[in-house]
């Protein structure tokens, strides 16, 4: 272990660390810099992380500079002042005025940088360099060639993480500019980390440009359902719904980059995704209940002596929390009696794959859960003892909690055809589809909560336990399967709401709450 | 699905509000007369609470003078006037009385609301003001303003003149239902 | 200085107190030079009541709350009493709060101090703190069948609630009150009458013509200030500052920028102070016009009124030069001032003053030997210095009740001390004191703006400090930087360091107080406004009780209550 003093306290860290390394992440002081990002290997070409060593008569750059025994460092020295001003000065030089076009405003690193280290004014005269604007780098990156600082964590992050190459740095000088090569766009399927990376607004989502002003939105923590990796995740919301999706660092998990499908997983929770009430038919008619009322019905039917039994089936998915499947899965062992509780597979031949980085071919983020729970209440059972069952007519009831994503069930088609044979099917689901609501029969829909809207545990495929927690409620009166299964049994259950209701209240500028100076 | 927000408008629709419009007309020359007679000797009854209130004591003052339109007399006997001016923010304390006030007024009575607050609570999105007096009690013309300048507050008595002149429908006084949460003064 | 009177004061309590109870006692100066005593709730009427018997301290400016909610660190309890006494002996003030729980009760000090009264009413109002022996504790300002504690930090802004009815007649309870064989009238006036300036609602039994019992109703006018103050990012609030005076608006954006910029620790430059003396006195001289007019108006005398307004409109078109606005100004932001004045600005506002003078004159001549005048206003509402002290009077109510206190002279700020001017001090404090310690109020004004106009200092008409000040807009449009600082300004807004204050103006009406409790965002934590008619109106129901009715009108007109500050 080393021993040096940054700004005046006494550290100790492990030899190869770099000094922006030690600043940042283990005393946690504040420093310039752009291109330096702890995922990506360093580059030194901002020249803003500049720190005076004692002894060193020359200012030298902390992210390339490893740190000895007795190194005494300081960053707010006049000289390191007036080198990252004049730094942060070039950097704005032929900067073009579009934050008020700009989505990376209220995000921008050039923003919050110019009010913490630079504050100066600005002396410029000539005019600015004029380059592409609106570039179309792929299926999901808009590129902005003069908002562009040149730091390179883009390429970079192409070059080594992704080790597709398809970004580089054109011309020379101050006419350079970020593009790709002829017929090959940025479409690999990490390509919106770049966007997460950038510093300004010169690499843009397509899906989020113009939606939302940042400070209108708040974030809350959970995990990605997109696929069984279980990438930890932040989401964007306001009164109005979900905007995105953007990583959060996680050591074990998913380090600090997450895939592009995953950015998907906000869209089914809005409200024009969703089931929002409950849909039973009685008698060839339907109608619209509130969901506990279509719950308790269903239950009372599930109970009655003539119904319980053998003849009951439940169909789940990988998609649930661990609380969720034990309460459901007691419920229907205990209560009903059945234990013909069948694990609706969406995908068998692409289950085990794996990119390489990373996506996973199990779409389901909690497959594992659902098995070790299935095993634990002694249940074996195969898909075909279902198709066999509901064909001669041994399985009369058909129960199932359906997909939430259901973007990656391709087959979803295909198996309401089948289960719609059951002479009465139940189908408990957070979105709602058309095939759903053209079945005719005895049919009861019921929506449930997303991920987002409930507190669980999900078990990613390495086995490892991640907890989400309730962030807020898009469907009133949704329900969570646990809630449904105490519905079933009868119970009058009020469905756990948020504090945060989306649709209820006004967007408010959340920047102004935050505390620190500007 | 949208809130509806209780105003006590009509509810009609704007084109219902066109079509209702295309049928008026005075059938005798008394009732031009009279409606002339009105609309030149509207007597206002300014319910000032807040600094619309004062903005309107300037609209009384000489350099505006409100009285060269008839508004000489200003009254505040609600018994007395004939256009209620509510001028200044209603709160929720004051909408019975302010109710109160209207009910007390005598056919036939025109309600002008000066001001942000009163059109629509202003920038008062608050707890204890009311949203708006077009919650609780018909409204002829609003007048906009942070407080509007006298010569808005005027332009607005003489939209009025016009509405009268021209006996423009009133569907939001004709439809006008009492809201239902303040207690009739017994 | 202040570390001294500190020291002194521990020295004395610790005296006063037994030793455990004084170890529990916290005294501090915080970073803007307010001295705060922090002591547990069981002890604060013994402590008040040695600060007045020991006549250290006469004054009770203000009682308030603070919910600390969701700010929990390093304290043990929810709420916080707050307690700002000042001394007119000394000049010295004193800030002292209590930690309250929810659901806990403290004592209340109306037995020390009687003007607590509508003080610890406000505070139950608004946070739902119960305070023990309190003589009537009720809402005050929300209506009577609102539910909660709006103030409350998990109480949404928006969340309306509708009131059914208005409340009948009612007093507070008196012990000593017999009605037997007496033949009371109920009379009630207002809220809505032409004399009762729109908001204020005087309940009365009147025995002949006079004045049995009385009691007033506040808050048809709660607009929800301080509410709206913490959801608004700081150059936010300034526009809602400006409704609670309504009738000198800059002078209360000029109190509530003073007070931000002290927690930040900018001083705005000499040309800016020089602009807010001005529109300060100018607010003041138009203050007194629709007091002295309203109340002239009430009692018959409707020229006054229309003269008056002449002049009114005179500075109207002075506002208007300076930033389009006639009455809600918003001249001030934090930092200095919105825009500078336009070029000849300063000459045309001593054309002004020479107008003024004359229309001074012309008020003198109709009012001040007008027998009618004098027969309805002298001897009316008199009030005794010590009587004004007790009930927490300042302004030019204090003033015509003999006292000396004015704030540009006492504790002055920006450059008063340096300016040539006196403070007229009445004798009785009666409404015809009041009315001529208002004129000479406005002739001393008239005389400031004179010495300031004439020698307007050179400079800059705010600071330039980046992370307070809005950038000019031909840096906004012309470089990135100055569009980078303007839009971190407006999305972040601006950040004064964690801390609290109470910063106090010399207003038309008395001294008008804002207490900020800030916890380092962009929006104020805390923002509670002492407005100087509360404490005023306190008194009124005790000054008209055996008074004849005609007089209850002549003396409300004269404590030129104003509803915005009145109830905020």
């Amino acid at each position: 272990m080393l021993q040096c003093t940054i700004n005046g306290k006494e550290l100790e860290v492990k030899p190869g660390t770099t000094i922006i390394e030690a600043m940042k992440l283990i005393a946690h002081e504040d420093i310039a810099h752009y291109c330096w990002h702890p995922g990506l290997p360093v580059a030194g070409v901002c020249r803003l992380c500049v720190v005076e060593i004692e002894g060193n008569p020359r200012l030298q750059i902390a992210c390339n500079t490893q740190i000895t025994d007795g190194m005494k460092i300081t960053n707010q020295s006049e000289k390191v002042k007036e080198a990252v001003k004049w730094g942060l000065d070039f950097h704005l030089i032929n900067h073009p005025l579009d934050c008020p076009i700009c989505d990376q405003a209220g995000e921008c690193e050039l923003q919050n940088q110019y009010m913490k280290f630079g504050k100066y004014d600005s002396e410029m005269a000539e005019p600015k360099v004029k380059k592409h604007k609106v570039v179309d780098l792929g299926p999901r990156v808009v590129l902005d060639s003069e908002r562009c600082i040149l730091c390179s964590r883009c390429v970079r992050f192409t070059d080594e993480v992704t080790k597709t190459h398809e970004l580089g740095i054109f011309n020379r000088g101050d006419r350079s500019e970020i593009g790709t090569f002829n017929g090959r766009p940025l479409d690999n399927k990490y390509s919106l980390n770049t966007v997460d990376i950038c510093p300004v607004g010169a690499l843009t989502s397509k899906d989020f440009r113009f939606r939302q002003r940042v400070w209108f939105l708040k974030e809350h923590q959970t995990i990605c359902t997109g696929c069984s990796t279980g990438c930890n995740v932040k989401v964007s919301y306001n009164k109005e719904g979900l905007f995105r999706v953007k990583p959060v660092y996680n050591e074990q998990v998913n380090g600090y980059w997450m895939c592009d499908e995953g950015r998907d997983v906000y869209k089914y929770v809005n409200k024009p995704a969703r089931l929002l009430d409950a849909w039973m038919t009685t008698a060839g008619r339907g109608e619209w209940l509130h969901p506990l009322t279509a719950a308790k019905k269903v239950g009372e039917f599930l109970r009655a002596p003539e119904n319980k039994g053998k003849s009951v089936a439940l169909v789940l998915t990988g998609q649930h929390t661990l609380e969720e499947y034990e309460a459901l899965i007691s419920f229907f062992k205990n209560e009903v009696g059945t234990d013909r509780i069948f694990h609706w597979v969406n995908n068998p031949e692409s289950m085990n794959d794996f990119d390489g980085l990373l996506i996973r071919g199990d779409k389901n983020p909690n497959t594992k859960g659902l098995l070790e729970t299935l095993e634990r209440h002694g249940i074996k059972t195969e898909w075909k003892e279902l198709i066999d069952g509901l064909s001669t007519g041994a399985i009369r009831t058909v129960v199932v909690a359906g997909p939430e994503n259901q973007a990656v069930y391709p087959d979803f088609k295909a198996k309401v055809l089948e289960l719609s044979k059951a002479q009465k099917l139940v189908w408990l689901t957070a979105c709602k589809n058309e095939e759903l609501e053209r079945l005719q029969g005895d049919v009861t829909l019921i929506p449930l909560k997303t991920y987002i809207e409930k507190d669980g545990t999900f078990v990613n495929y390495a086995g490892l336990r991640q907890t989400v927690k309730k962030g807020l409620t898009v469907v009133a009166n949704a329900m969570s399967l646990v809630e449904v299964a105490e519905a079933f049994k009868g119970v009058d259950v009020r469905p756990e709401e948020a504090p945060f209701k989306v649709g209820v209240g006004r967007v408010n500028n959340e920047a102004t709450l935050q505390r620190g100076s500007l | 699905m949208s809130q509806a927000v209780e105003t006590s408008n009509s509810g009609m629709s704007g084109k219902e509000l066109v079509e209702a419009s295309r049928s008026f007309a005075f059938t005798t020359k008394l009732e031009a007369i009279l409606a002339w007679g009105r609309k030149n000797s509207l007597w206002p009854m300014p319910y000032g609470t807040a600094c619309c209130g004062i903005e309107f004591m300037s609209v009384m003052g000489p350099k505006y003078d409100i009285a060269r339109f008839g508004a000489e007399v200003v009254r505040f006997s609600p018994r007395q006037a004939d256009l209620l001016i509510v001028a200044g923010t209603i709160t929720e304390k004051m909408a019975p009385i302010l109710l109160h006030i209207y009910e007390q007024m005598l056919e036939p009575k025109f309600v002008i609301s000066m001001g942000a607050c009163a059109s629509s609570g202003g920038f008062y999105r608050a707890y204890h003001v009311l949203q708006g007096i077009d919650r609780i009690i018909p409204v002829d013309v609003f007048v906009p303003g942070c407080p509007p300048a006298p010569e808005a507050v005027m332009d607005g008595v003489m939209v009025l003149q016009r509405m009268i002149a021209e006996n423009h429908p009133r569907p939001w006084v004709k439809n006008w239902k009492r809201p239902a949460w303040i207690k009739p003064v017994g | 200085m202040s570390m001294q009177n500190l020291e002194n004061l521990k020295a004395e309590l610790s005296s006063f107190v037994s030793k455990e109870r004084f170890d529990s006692f916290k005294f501090y100066v915080t970073p803007v030079g307010d001295d705060v005593l922090e002591v547990p709730k069981e002890d604060i009427v013994p402590v008040v009541r040695f600060l007045r018997e020991s006549g250290k301290f006469d004054f009770l400016m203000d009682v308030c709350g603070a919910d600390y909610l969701n700010n929990m660190q390093g304290r043990q309890k929810r709420f916080d009493v707050v307690y700002h006494f000042f001394s007119s002996r000394t000049y010295q003030r004193l800030r002292v709060k209590a930690q309250v729980g929810e659901n806990e009760r403290i004592d209340s000090i109306t037995s020390v101090w009687k003007c607590a009264n509508w003080f610890e009413r406000e505070t139950y109002d608004m946070f739902g703190i119960e305070f023990a022996n309190h003589p009537y504790l009720t809402r005050l300002l929300c209506h009577h069948e609102f539910v909660g504690h709006p103030l409350r930090k998990d109480y949404v802004a928006d969340q309306q609630q509708h009131c059914s009815s208005a409340l009948p007649l009612h007093f507070p309870p008196d012990p000593n009150w017999n009605p037997e064989g007496r033949s009371l009238v109920p009379l009630n006036i207002g809220p809505s009458h032409p004399a009762t300036h729109g908001t204020l609602r005087i309940m009365a039994e009147i025995e002949g013509e006079t004045i049995a019992r009385a009691n007033v109703e506040l808050g048809y006018l709660h607009r929800c200030f301080e509410k709206m103050a913490e959801t608004h990012p700081y150059n936010q609030v300034i526009p809602y500052t400006d409704r609670l005076n309504y009738c000198s608006a800059p002078m209360n954006n000029i109190g509530y920028c003073k007070t931000v910029e002290r927690l930040l620790g900018v001083e705005i430059p000499p040309k800016a102070q020089a602009m807010r003396i001005i529109l300060a006195e100018l607010s003041r001289i138009i203050d007194h016009f629709v007091c002295i007019g309203a109340n002239a108006v009430d009692l018959g005398a409707l020229s006054t009124f229309f003269y008056l307004f002449t002049y009114r409109e005179m500075v109207y078109s002075l506002f208007e030069k300076l930033c389009g606005a006639r009455l809600t100004v918003s001249l001030t932001r934090v930092g200095g001032m919105a825009q500078d004045a336009p070029p000849g600005w300063f000459d045309e506002v001593l054309e002004v003053c020479k107008k003024i003078r004359a229309g001074i004159d012309d008020l003198e001549r109709l009012l001040s030997g007008n027998k009618i005048w004098i027969q309805r206003t002298q001897g009316v509402g008199a009030i005794s210095a010590e009587d004004a002290i007790a009930w927490g009077y300042t302004g030019p109510c204090l003033r015509a009740a003999g006292v000396n206190l004015d704030l540009r002279k006492v504790q002055p700020y920006y450059f008063y001390d340096q300016l040539d001017f006196d403070v007229p001090i009445g004798s009785t404090g009666d409404v015809y004191d009041r009315y001529l310690v208002r004129v000479a109020e406005m002739r001393e004004s008239l005389k400031i703006i004179e010495q300031v106009a004439k020698n307007v200092p050179e400079g800059d008409y705010t600071v330039r400090d980046k992370g307070v000040v809005l950038p000019e807009k031909k840096d906004v449009y012309g470089n990135i930087e100055g569009l980078m600082n303007h839009f971190m300004l407006i999305i972040k807004g601006l950040r004064p360091p964690v801390g609290e204050i109470y910063d106090v103006t010399e207003a038309a009406n008395g001294e008008l107080g804002f207490y900020l409790v800030s916890d380092g965002s962009g929006r104020p934590y805390r923002l509670h406004v002492r407005p100087p008619c509360f404490a005023i109106y306190q008194s009124f129901p005790e000054q008209i009780t055996g008074g004849l009715v005609a007089d209850v009108i002549a003396i409300l007109g004269s404590m030129n209550l104003i509803g915005g500050e009145l109830d905020r």
